[in-house]
């Protein structure tokens, strides 16, 4: 018994006294899973906004004006949970700091019209301060997208293959002024030992 | 009974000489990869070679000797710029490697140094790739990429 208690100490030990926690960098390549991680969010916004900010004719419109943009949700259609939030918010990030678009955020909409309302109607606001209703801007154009995978399975072979295709709308006129994709391919091999 | 007791107790022994053992060597893994991770920040802030064009670091020594860089281009896409560098891999086997981009104003200053991250390049034998940069911001005058081995 005796033995026994030593062992399943001893094991106890072993299971929680080697775990280590150390701090990574952020911009290296990570390759945990074969799920869908943070290199390829960055590489697949890295790529778009890069695309996008070269392309001639956006290149033409926003060499005088900053045109007012608005990110619909990107459309995940793998059979993976994503976060694609996540990638519109970088993406929207790194064009909104380059300087040539400005964004309108729809998911405030709700708090703006609290704050407006309150600005208005409270009696706690100077009249002559207060952000008047019916002042905002439209938004010129729409960027959205999509999310879609292929994943094959043979033996112990497991290939995982991304598509994320992004377009950018004229709201106005319905046309399409700029569509990219970038694909990402990923395979693992499972070895006979670990893992 | 007692050989039963003996044999338990060797038992236990062995199991905690394991324990040991494991722990050694995982903390020996853990002080090699900080050995590692020590010497790729040495490599980060001093490469090792330069090679043929400014506008590419090398940080490896092998991959010095097997990468090539055929032209580097950069013009203007509009008030930004755009970077390209096209590599070749004269190894007769495949390279895994990564490579970042970074931007520079005037006074070489690295503009948002954590917004690029490495990406995963895989460079067949003998074969070409360009690679595609576009300035962050109007401001950024220059740019580099950086290229290690996976």
């Amino acid at each position: 018994m005796k033995y026994v208690l030593m062992g399943l100490l001893a094991s106890t030990l072993l299971m929680t006294g080697c775990a280590s926690v150390q701090y990574g960098d952020a911009t290296a390549t990570e390759t945990t899973t074969i799920d869908f991680g943070s290199t390829d969010l960055q590489i697949t916004a890295e790529k778009m906004v890069d695309s996008l900010l070269s392309f001639p004719p956006i290149v033409q419109v926003t060499a005088t004006r900053r045109p007012v943009m608005f990110v619909d949700t990107i459309k995940n259609k793998s059979m993976e949970h994503i976060d694609t939030e996540s990638i519109t918010d970088s993406i929207s990030t790194k064009v909104l700091r380059s300087g040539k678009f400005r964004f309108v955020d729809m998911t405030k909409v709700a708090e703006v019209r609290k704050q407006l309302d309150y600005q208005a109607n409270s009696g706690m606001v100077n009249e002559n301060k207060a952000m008047q209703m019916g002042r905002q801007v439209g938004a010129e154009y729409m960027l959205y997208g999509n999310l879609s995978s292929i994943v094959k399975r043979a033996g112990s072979t497991k290939d995982v293959y991304y598509k994320f295709t992004m377009k950018l709308m004229h709201i106005e006129s319905g046309v399409l002024e700029w569509q990219d994709e970038k694909e990402i391919r990923k395979v693992k091999k499972k070895s006979l030992f670990g893992g | 009974m007692n050989i039963i007791g003996k044999g338990l107790k060797l038992g236990v022994f062995v199991f905690a000489a394991i324990l040991v053992t494991a722990c050694q060597s995982l903390s020996t893994i853990d002080s090699d990869v900080s050995k590692e991770n020590a010497s790729q920040d040495a490599k980060e802030t001093t490469p090792v070679s330069v090679s043929k064009s400014d506008h590419f670091v090398v940080y490896d020594t092998s991959l010095n000797s097997k990468l090539f860089v055929n032209r580097t281009v950069m013009r203007p896409a509009g008030d930004l710029s755009q970077g390209m560098v096209e590599i070749q891999n004269r190894d007769f086997t495949s390279l895994k490697m990564e490579y970042r981009f970074a931007w520079y104003d005037v006074d070489d200053v690295e503009i948002e140094p954590d917004s690029r991250a490495w990406q995963p390049l895989v460079m067949p034998a003998n074969g070409i790739k360009t690679l595609k940069t576009t300035a962050p911001r109007p401001t950024a005058k220059h740019f580099k990429v950086f290229v290690r081995e996976d």
